[in-house]
């Protein structure tokens, strides 16, 4: 819903809401820029306020302060209510019409209606006594600014956050600089700082290092490697001794038994041998394959087989020579590639200390002439392995050495590993910490800039209200010790509004602990008025606001309510207070502009309803004019508007009256002066309000209406039973009629009774002035 | 809903913001926008930031 320019309201349509059980129409008066709605208590005031402020601000109105649930809105529905529930505004001929709905009253129809704020009487109370914060919530629609407090919040998050990262990133900066700091230290803490030393130290990168490691596990590899070689041909060079010894020792026993049988003839065992397995895979045989003889091939194998019995043991060991023979080859071959093996073994392992021990600190040192031959194929093989066993044994010497040599450099790679990373990480979280630190400045100055300056603007709106709030406050209570009013954010706490003033010398005191309740209440309205003023307002409600305040003073606030008319193009009013009526009534203030409404008494069968206050001279002079006058009406209220009129005066000019009783009207005449009657004139100003249009004396009609004076008590008050005419009470009715026209202003219907120049009495507007400003000497 | 004092505020601050180097003349349009209906979020602000940091290390600026 957008806010453009002011409007008012022209009509208020009601129908089941709140106390509004039948129909209600309220039109405002389009001339009169103040709307007061009399009505006493359970009259259906609040009702009327409360259509205003739900369908221009939403909520539920006066509900929002009682506890009834979170589902209030069901309660603007009225009791008993058989329809439904209808609010309409009527502003500049557009109706805006509210309906009930499950999340409560929705508006349609134009999208611009008027701005309402209303005060109640409740808020004057939290304004002004609540605590700073509960204050700031009432105040809140006037200074909030809440969608820049929803930036600033997030801003405030983003803040927080950019903190939070900045931390975990120098926490682990730290971490790598203290893992940094181990290391130095065992280094012995060289080159100034850690990251100093470990900067130096991974640029001066030994560049051997790398090969030394792998050179150096290609020694102990192949170092290893012929070790196994070398066992393994000890191994063999067992095997073969053994198969040797056992041969030696099979050709000793057949040479024994060759020399205890010297026929023995090896051939022909052989042969018998070859014989008996030819005829096993042959026992069909017909004929010797020799001799071509017939033969019986199953009987000369069993006469072979009795033959070769007989030479059993020799053939059993000529049988194991044989075998000891094959083992004997077996292991000569094994023999010999274990010496192959060793040989290449060796070469590698030559090589690969040869390639070591060009490293500077090298622990093994070998003569490459010394192992020329290692590997040549025309070198004797027992050179070779013996070269290899030389090798070996010239490693086998510095293998501890190596050992630890190797250990030694795989802690420097380990350890130079580490410091990069760390190094490494310590860089990348100061260089990550160093941007967070940018952000945060940005971030920060930000948030100093947005909250300082929704501060300011907060700060500036206050104490130009604060400056509105003073002048208020000074014409309801002028020349009082009380004043200079300042509200202000406090700056400890968000969204908390504190309220300081002036008692007599005292500075920056408490209102609420020091002032009458009734300058409390005057505060209160004047804070609401001056917001209302300093914020675009269309309409200013103020509910049945008065409860405290002294006539005089509510004398005042009304002609400050008529003066601020320029502020707002209206102006709706309620009240119980009868005399706040009267005062219009009887014209005792600018009733040409304002609008007189009187609640009935409401029931639920006939609901709110409202009539149209009469002013008591209209009243007088209806009765005045009635066909059927009725003459004890027309004195009585002759008498009161009369007396009205006197007591305005007596008011004015100091009149002395009776102490202790109420004045008749006897008294009131009497207490005129001649000098005060012969001078007081009347003048009715030009619109132009500096040329004189008519001017009238007093001193006539004064002294005619106190001659009549008596009809008031004769026919108005008492049982007449008299002769006196209707013609003399019109007479007297028409008189007080006459004074009243003539000092009530044709313009905005008020008495004059303002001293703003000093030299007479004028009206609201200053069309109607009252000479003379005081009595003559 | 747009409020009277954002609206007087809002432009207050943008103008602010921006002469302190946070935004830029291109970004303040949407700036004030995003202002006004409570649109910018952590996120943005921290964009925000990097990139006047960013503006500002290629200015050869310190301001920040």
């Amino acid at each position: 819903m957008v806010r453009q320019m002011a409007k008012r309201i022209d009509k208020i349509q009601l129908k089941c809401f709140r106390g509004a059980t039948k129909p209600f129409v309220l039109e405002m008066d389009s001339q009169k820029h103040t709307v007061l709605i009399f009505g006493e208590n359970g009259t259906g005031k609040s009702t009327i306020v409360d259509a205003l402020d739900v369908c221009s601000n939403g909520g539920t109105g006066s509900l929002e302060e009682v506890s009834a649930g979170n589902h209030k809105h069901k309660f603007l529905e009225s009791v008993g209510n058989t329809g439904e529930l209808e609010v309409v505004l009527t502003s500049e001929g557009n109706d805006s019409v509210g309906r009930l709905k499950a999340s409560g009253i929705v508006v349609s129809g134009p999208q611009h209606i008027p701005m309402v704020r209303v005060l109640r009487r409740s808020q004057i109370l939290k304004v002004v006594n609540a605590e700073p914060k509960k204050r700031y919530e009432e105040l809140r629609s006037f200074v909030s600014v809440p969608n820049i407090e929803q930036c600033e919040k997030t801003l405030s998050e983003a803040l927080k956050a950019i903190n939070r990262d900045h931390t975990e990133e120098v926490k682990a900066r730290n971490d790598a600089e203290e893992k940094l700091r181990r290391f130095w230290a065992s280094e012995g803490s060289s080159d100034g700082t850690p990251v100093n030393w470990a900067s130096k130290r991974l640029k001066q990168v030994p560049a051997g290092l790398e090969l030394e490691i792998k050179n150096l596990e290609a020694v102990i590899k192949n170092y290893g490697s012929l070790d196994e070689e070398l066992v393994s041909f000890q191994e063999t060079q067992g095997e073969l001794e053994k198969s040797r010894k056992s041969l030696t020792k099979i050709q000793k026993d057949i040479k024994i038994k060759k020399d205890k049988k010297k026929e023995v003839d090896e051939a022909l065992i052989e042969l018998l041998q070859s014989a008996s397995e030819y005829l096993g895979d042959n026992e069909k045989l017909e004929s010797c394959p020799v001799c071509e003889q017939p033969i019986k091939a199953k009987a000369l194998k069993k006469k072979i087989d009795e033959r070769l019995e007989l030479e059993n043991e020799l053939v059993t060991l000529l049988a194991k020579q044989k075998e000891a023979e094959a083992e004997v080859k077996e292991s000569l071959s094994a023999e010999k590639e274990s010496r192959k093996n060793i040989t290449q073994s060796a070469s590698k392992l030559l090589k690969a200390t040869l390639e070591y021990q060009k490293a500077p600190n090298s622990v093994i040192k070998i003569k490459d002439s010394e192992f020329s031959q290692l590997g040549k194929e025309d070198a004797a093989k027992d050179s070779q392995t013996q070269l290899a066993k030389n090798l070996y044994a010239i490693v086998n010497k510095g293998s501890q050495a190596l050992s630890k040599k190797m250990e030694s450099n795989r802690k420097e790679k380990e350890q130079r590993s580490s410091v990069e990373i760390f190094l490494n990480s310590f860089q990348e979280k100061q260089e990550k910490s160093k941007e967070l630190e940018t952000t945060q400045k940005w971030l920060g100055k930000s948030l100093e800039i947005l909250s300082g300056k929704r501060k300011q603007f907060v700060d500036e709106v206050l104490k130009d209200v604060s400056k509105t709030v003073k002048e208020l406050y000074e014409k309801i209570h002028p020349g009082e010790p009380l004043g200079d009013f300042q509200l202000q954010l406090d700056e400890r706490y968000q969204g908390s509004l504190d309220l300081k003033g002036r008692f007599g010398l005292a500075e920056d005191i408490l209102p609420q602990a020091y002032y009458s309740e009734s300058h409390l209440d005057s505060l209160g309205i004047c804070v609401f008025l001056a917001l209302a003023v300093k914020f675009k307002t269309d309409v200013v409600v103020l509910d049945d606001v008065f409860s405290s305040t002294d006539d005089p003073h509510i004398e005042r606030f009304m002609d400050l309510l008529h003066e601020l008319q320029s502020s707002f193009p209206q102006i709706l009013l309620t009240t119980h207070y009868r005399p706040l009526l009267d005062r219009y009534r009887y014209e005792r203030g600018p009733v040409g502009k304002i609008q007189l409404v009187e609640l009935l008494v409401w029931s639920i069968g006939e609901g709110v309803r409202h009539t149209k206050s009469k002013l008591a001279v209209e009243e007088l002079k209806i009765n005045v004019d009635a066909v059927s006058m009725d003459r004890q009406v027309v004195g009585a209220k002759s008498g009161v508007v009369l007396e009205s009129l006197l007591n305005h005066f007596s008011i004015l000019y100091g009149l002395s009256l009776p102490v202790g009783k109420r004045p008749t009207l006897g008294n009131y005449f009497d207490a005129f002066s001649s000098k005060l009657k012969s001078k007081l004139t009347i003048e009715k100003m030009e619109d132009d309000g500096k040329t004189t249009k008519e001017l009238k004396e007093l001193k006539e009609l004064i002294d005619k209406l106190n001659t009549f004076s008596w009809v008031r008590n004769q026919v108005g008050a008492h049982f007449d039973f008299s002769s006196l005419s209707d013609v003399v009470v019109k007479e007297f009715g028409q008189c007080v009629l006459n004074l009243a026209g003539l000092i009530a202003c044709d313009e905005c219907g008020a008495l004059p009774k303002k001293n703003r120049s000093g030299s007479y009495f004028e009206c609201h507007c200053s069309l109607t002035r009252l000479h003379p400003i005081q009595i003559p000497d | 809903m747009k409020n009277e004092a954002e609206e007087k505020l809002g432009p207050q601050i943008v103008e602010a913001i921006k002469a302190s180097g946070l935004i830029d003349s291109k970004e303040a349009k949407v700036f004030e926008e995003n202002l006004l209906t409570g649109k910018i979020t952590a996120a943005h602000w921290r964009q925000y930031a990097e990139k006047a940091a960013d503006r500002a290390s290629k200015d050869g600026s310190t301001n920040g």
